[in-house]
């Protein structure tokens, strides 16, 4: 029976305003008795009603509003837009969404945490995610004109919404991170970062101010102290922890003992004399010290666990 | 009966849904203090229409793909029905999108539509959360529902 003809917006606006009157449960039994005398007028207004429904009903599987806690409140930008605003994401910086409770009027830095070994991620209230490896820590504040995030500890994967009124940028130490609309991993170091493009483009600077570099998507870049390494990656690679892995392209084994540290409890030092061991390898992610037991077995290292740490030794010389 | 005629357009699936709606009266526990017990029946008739639907859609190729469907499975539908690759990005972009308009409404419009949808709360309890009246909340969810059905055009 599929003779019945598309609903006119104006039908559908109709039926959206009867359903809202009906969805709750005060409504009485007249609204009832005129809805039907509705439905019954014209065949199209029980299509449009079907859709109005169908649109109810697909709304259970939006997640990131069932989970308000993972939202942040930023201050409303004071110019008066109208309820279909279909200025695409400018629009939707400028209206906030104050899940967080309409006290909350002011800019905030809000923390985030991920335990070790427990990835987790945050939405923000324009939409960016932010996903964090075991570990991580950030803080993000959203104010007028601009959208801060700063990585406090760890590695994390940014997924950001692009919005040239409103730059994002990420502070990483003693560099920072500006972002127009992309997604890039970044993992802070103890004396720099390192970050991956997957999509879009970045540049790094220092947080005091100075020249950037720009990082395209398939390309990484290695900042430690004052050198500055720039390679080509995989783009599935680049955030690579997301599907299970590390992987490690000549990378310094103090780098890798620093990285495995953020899985578990125990800190893993290394011996001077290792310390500098190129490793090529991906490691599957596992408990830390699984991960860490696997590297003996490729590695001229041995493994030390005590009750406050793991040490990783130069391997004894053999006959 | 008529209202469940004019909600399905069909004779045959309206009295079904009588049969249903009869069983599950007098199965339960009449609550001596319903205030107005022909609403009650009319929600509870709807109520019974938004399972079906809710099934229908479950079992639908195009939505399967994006839920995880291990959670329930029901006998008589047929899961054996896969849906496509084409199937699921469209739904997953479509959700996407949807996302996007709420996120793009006004504040109030946005809170209170959350309130209503997302935390289950009645239009009374949502009007005395935002410190707005009833009407106003209506038309809040009306405003939300007619900005996101214009995903579809």
């Amino acid at each position: 029976m599929n003779d019945t003809p598309a609903p006119s917006d104006a039908q559908r606006r109709a039926a959206a305003d009867w359903f809202t009157r009906l969805n709750d449960v005060a409504a009485e039994a007249e609204a009832w008795q005129d809805f039907t005398v509705w439905l019954e007028a014209d065949r199209a207004h029980r299509a449009a009603y079907d859709q109005v429904e169908a649109l109810w009903l697909a709304l259970d599987d939006v997640e990131p509003l069932a989970a308000p806690a993972e939202v942040i409140a930023f201050t409303p930008r004071r110019r008066s837009i109208g309820p279909w605003a279909i200025g695409g994401l400018a629009a939707a910086a400028a209206a906030a969404a104050l899940f967080v409770g309409p006290q909350l009027m002011t800019s905030q830095a809000q923390t985030f945490e991920a335990p070790a070994g427990q990835p987790r991620t945050v939405t923000l209230a324009d939409g960016s995610k932010i996903a964090l490896n075991g570990g991580a820590k950030i803080e993000v504040t959203f104010k007028r004109g601009e959208r801060r995030a700063a990585l406090d500890r760890g590695e994390a994967d940014f997924d950001i919404v692009h919005n040239p009124a409103r730059p994002f940028t990420v502070a990483v130490g003693e560099n920072a991170i500006r972002v127009l609309g992309t997604q890039f991993d970044v993992v802070r170091r103890d004396r720099g970062l390192t970050v991956s493009v997957e999509r879009g483009l970045i540049a790094v600077m220092p947080a005091s101010g100075g020249a950037a570099v720009q990082v395209a998507a398939g390309r990484q870049l290695r900042r430690l102290g004052g050198q500055d390494e720039m390679r080509d990656i995989a783009v599935a690679d680049a955030a690579a922890w997301r599907t299970g892995r590390l992987v490690y392209r000549d990378a310094p084994l103090s780098e890798i003992a620093e990285d495995l540290s953020r899985y578990g409890r125990l800190p893993i030092s290394v011996e001077p004399g290792v310390a500098n061991l190129k490793v090529t390898a991906v490691l599957k992610l596992d408990a830390e010290e699984a991960m860490v037991d696997r590297l003996q077995s490729f590695l001229p290292i041995k493994v030390e666990t005590s009750a406050s740490q793991i040490q990783l030794r130069a391997a004894d010389a053999r006959p | 009966m008529r209202f469940f005629a004019a909600r399905s357009g069909s004779a045959v699936e309206a009295e079904d849904l009588v049969q249903e709606l009869y069983l599950k009266v007098s199965n339960t526990e009449v609550d001596a203090d319903i205030a107005n017990p022909r609403a009650y029946l009319f929600r509870l008739a709807n109520n019974l229409m938004l399972d079906r639907a809710r099934q229908a859609r479950r079992s639908g190729a195009r939505d399967t793909a994006y839920r995880q469907v291990t959670t329930e499975t029901r006998g008589s539908e047929d899961i054996a029905d896969l849906p496509s690759v084409e199937a699921a990005l469209a739904a997953r972009q479509r959700l996407d999108q949807l996302t996007t308009r709420l996120r793009s409404l006004p504040a109030k419009t946005q809170e209170a539509f959350r309130l209503h949808k997302f935390e289950g709360l009645s239009h009374a309890e949502t009007a005395a959360r935002l410190g707005v009246s009833r009407s106003a909340v209506e038309k809040y969810i009306s405003a939300a529902l007619k900005h996101l059905l214009e995903v579809d055009e």
